[in-house]
């Protein structure tokens, strides 16, 4: 306001000069918090949901079954998968699975409703492409380590 | 009328009605397995135990017929304590592979364990392994594991089907399901034992691991491999028909379905069926726009539906549902002026025919083949042309002792339970039964004349395929030698599963709807109603178009067919006289027989993506709805606007309007609507009766 009456400090103006420098020097000298991202990265929580992958199990098979529980839960829709016949121990295993990650909202349904514990929230949130074919995640791409 | 209680609220039964059909009509829920109604009772699940007051052991509610004064508790803590041990011991060896298992969804033992269970597992034990995949037959595969014995297959192919294929072996917990040795389950029905499992163990070799259970949407749907008209519920899923079901009906297939139908589904999602139109160019089909078929079709036809009469003709698959035909007979007649209205090589539809059908000499529905003293069957293997009347033929000689006589071409089942056989070929099949009738009158020698001479209810049915036309004189003289005041019926079964309403509707040269004479006073009347030039001069059978098509006096040809898939197989000679028809446009599916003959081919629609009716042999009016949205237009709607693009108003494109129109026409079909045909089927025999004095 113009016409706010000033203090005599302040009206000199120097001294407030001096205090917004000493802040300046002082974070000088601190750690930046700043984190250099992409470089640096977050250490996320435990409890952090992150984007949805396959499991694989010790023979390096998926551990899904294709039972569908996932894909009935799933509040976006965004899981869509078609079982097939398997001449394993396990009988059923999905020829097809896709996660559109566009449409996930990362809300641990899945993870919860599975009885194999073969889909599980991981650390990943980083989606960017320049496409949006890109966000849907075939089979192969959720069972990779990410 | 024994009075009873079930859980203190009373109820008057019929005698012979069991506790758990009594308190089904209370509305109470019984917790059931083993008991199916279409099964004998053996009362091996045990978990419909109830407690009736008097007697120190629990008791099955479905094996235990209600007596006077019972007092019966169903959820009693008593009760449930025991069903909660019965359903224990179910889950002690049974696998619990609920993600696996084809039946989660719709499984039985699923509910029950959930709504009546321990919920909590003492096992500590391991479980004891079988064998998880035994392939049983073509069609069934076998999960032994997740058997839980409650004896719906054994009982099913003992009982209904008579093949004994499946059997229990080995005893105790070891005890499992199987085929007897060096036999697999090839019956044309196994696919029903799949039906029955009530848990995952029997699998449908077809649709193992394809779908869940929620993913599919499912509607109620006929079957259209023949003329029965199984009721049958169809499932799919991203528009491709993954299975089909038995709808209960007990006026046309009880519980069953045959495997021939239940199993044929898969061409509704084949990448082969057309897609587009296709017009000829330059002696090429290539893939076309809506609009120009439909402008190419109008075309074709103004030329011939402003010319004289009888110069348009139109092939019809059998299987088409009633607003099809109906809709297209009405533009072939009212638009084209034209009678040439054929369906298939052979009419069927013969004057011989008709007086039986005026006369009341019909069956008047399949079930009544449970009250006949006899059964004759002439011609061809029912259990290959219409498995499930074989089915009906089994029950009423296993439940009512009917005699029943086979003169087949071939050996086949039904002999097994057959009185006596003999081999008649489908042409001598006309003698072979007035030679019969003739020995009947006046005594001969013929193992089936000591039933026969004295029997008051005998059903005949004729099964000779294009022989059957040849055989109505001998089956009215046959149905005459009976004896005084006897009901004997007949049953005239063709290639098809809508010929009977074809026929009803007016696919025929010689019949208008309603079996009426094609006659120019009969012409006159339609054209009052119907507008346009109907032509009173009776069409030609097919052999005849062909000889006129190949003098060049057919303008245009339609072949039409939709449901599915279809082969008209022409001959050589019948192709080069399609050839020589200026205009030729077929509806249909798939074929290379169109293709090649064909100026405009608009694809028609699979019998799923159809809102249709189908008149099944014994004249029971049926309706099937969509399941799947189609992606282009039915062939209704467009002969509904190539109709408006010729200038010409038709009823429709909804079924539900044709088929208010066909109500309102034909007589057969008076007082009918979409309701009554969803209800379990709406009967034309009633005004079939009529049809004499019209």
């Amino acid at each position: 306001m113009a016409n706010e009456k000033k203090t005599l400090g302040e009206r000199l103006i120097l001294p407030e000069l001096m205090k917004g420098y000493a802040v300046t020097l002082k974070t000088l000298a601190s750690k930046p918090t700043t984190m250099q991202y992409p470089e640096e990265r977050w250490q996320m929580a435990r409890r952090y949901r992150g984007y949805p992958k396959l499991v694989m199990d010790e023979q390096g098979e998926p551990k899904c079954v294709a039972c569908g529980l996932c894909a009935v839960v799933c509040p976006p829709n965004a899981i869509e998968l078609q079982a097939g016949e398997v001449p394993r121990a396990k009988e059923r295993q999905p020829i097809d699975f896709k996660i559109h990650m566009g449409r996930c909202i990362n809300c641990g349904y899945c993870e919860e409703a599975c009885p194999k514990s073969a889909i599980e929230m991981s650390k990943m949130y980083e989606l960017n492409t320049t496409s949006l074919d890109d966000m849907i995640y075939s089979k192969e791409v959720l069972l990779q380590d990410y | 009328m024994p009075k009873i209680k079930i859980d203190g609220r009373e109820i008057d039964v019929r005698k012979g009605t069991t506790l758990l059909q009594a308190a089904e009509r209370l509305g109470l829920e019984v917790p059931q397995m083993c008991y199916h109604p279409g099964l004998r009772i053996v009362g091996v699940c045990r978990v419909c135990l109830c407690q009736v007051k008097g007697q120190p052991k629990m008791t099955p509610a479905c094996a235990t017929e209600a007596v006077e004064g019972m007092d019966v508790a169903l959820y009693s803590p008593e009760a449930e304590k025991a069903r909660r041990a019965v359903i224990e011991f179910w889950l002690l060896n049974h696998p619990l592979d609920c993600p696996v298992c084809d039946q989660g969804g719709e499984c039985p033992l699923q509910d029950i364990a959930f709504d009546h269970g321990p919920g909590i597992s003492r096992l500590a034990d391991p479980k004891v392994l079988k064998q998880k995949r035994v392939v049983l037959g073509p069609h069934v595969v076998l999960d032994e594991e997740r058997c839980i014995l409650c004896w719906r297959c054994t009982r099913f192919t003992q009982e209904v089907s008579g093949s004994y294929q499946i059997m229990l072996r080995e005893r105790g917990a070891a005890t499992v399901v199987g085929t007897p040795p060096g036999q697999s389950l090839d019956e044309p029905y196994s696919g029903n034992v799949v039906d029955l499992c009530p848990v995952g163990a029997l699998t449908s070799s077809d649709f193992r691991f394809k779908s869940r259970i929620w993913e599919m949407a499912s509607s109620e749907g006929i079957c259209t491999a023949c003329s029965v008209g199984c009721n049958t519920f169809v499932w799919s899923k991203k528009g491709a028909v993954e299975r089909l079901t038995a709808r209960p009906n007990p006026q046309v297939n009880e519980y069953w379905l045959c495997d021939r139908g239940r199993f044929d589904v898969a061409f509704t999602a084949d990448p082969e069926r057309f897609k587009n139109p296709q017009m000829r160019v330059n002696d090429r089909m290539i893939d076309v726009e809506w609009e120009d078929a439909l402008l190419a079709m109008a075309e074709g036809l103004r030329a011939s539906a402003t010319r004289g009469q009888n110069q348009v003709a139109a092939l019809f698959a059998p299987h088409l549902p009633n607003e099809e035909y109906w809709t297209f007979q009405k533009f072939v007649r009212a638009n084209l002026g034209s009678n040439h209205l054929s369906m298939g090589r052979r009419e069927t539809l013969v004057p011989s025919r008709v007086d039986l059908v005026r006369r009341g000499r019909m069956l008047p529905s399949i079930a009544d083949l449970e009250q006949m003293d006899a059964i004759v069957i002439l011609g061809g293997d029912l259990e290959r042309t219409h498995p499930v009347y074989a089915l009906r033929v089994r029950k009423a000689v296993r439940e009512r002792g009917t005699k029943l006589f086979l003169a087949t071409p071939e050996a086949e089942r039904l002999e097994h339970v057959a009185e006596f056989s003999e081999r008649v070929a489908p042409a001598a099949a006309a003698e072979w039964l007035t030679q019969l009738a003739g020995k009947i009158k006046k005594g001969g020698d013929h193992p089936a004349i000591g039933t026969l001479a004295g029997a008051q209810k005998v059903a005949l049915l004729v099964n000779a395929g294009d022989a059957n036309v040849e055989i109505a004189e001998a089956i009215e003289a046959f149905l005459g030698s009976g004896p005084k005041d006897s009901t004997w019926k007949t049953l005239v079964l063709d290639e098809g599963s809508n010929r009977w309403g074809a026929s009803l509707l007016g696919i025929s040269p010689h019949y208008y709807p309603g079996l009426k004479i094609v006659t120019a006073d009969e012409a006159q009347g339609l054209k009052t109603r119907w507008g346009g030039r109907v032509s009173g001069e009776p069409g030609r059978e097919w052999p005849d178009i062909m000889s006129l098509a190949g003098d060049g006096k057919i303008q245009a040809l339609l072949l039409v067919n939709s449901g599915r898939p279809h082969r008209w197989s022409f001959t050589s000679t019948e192709r080069a006289a399609i050839k020589r028809i200026p205009f030729v446009a077929a509806f249909d599916l798939f074929s290379a027989d169109v293709q090649d003959v064909a100026h405009v081919i608009l694809p028609s629609l699979s019998f799923a993506e159809l809102d249709g009716t189908y008149t099944t042999a014994d004249g029971i009016v049926q309706l099937a709805r969509r399941n799947i949205v189609p992606r282009g237009p039915s062939p209704v709607q467009v002969l509904h606007r190539v109709a408006s693009m010729l200038g010409v108003k038709m009823k429709g494109p909804d079924p539900i309007e044709v088929f208010r129109e066909i109500a309102r026409e034909v007589p057969q079909f008076a007082g009918m609507d979409y309701g009554q045909a969803s209800r379990g089927g709406a009967r034309t025999d009633r005004a079939l009766a009529g049809v004499g004095s019209r």
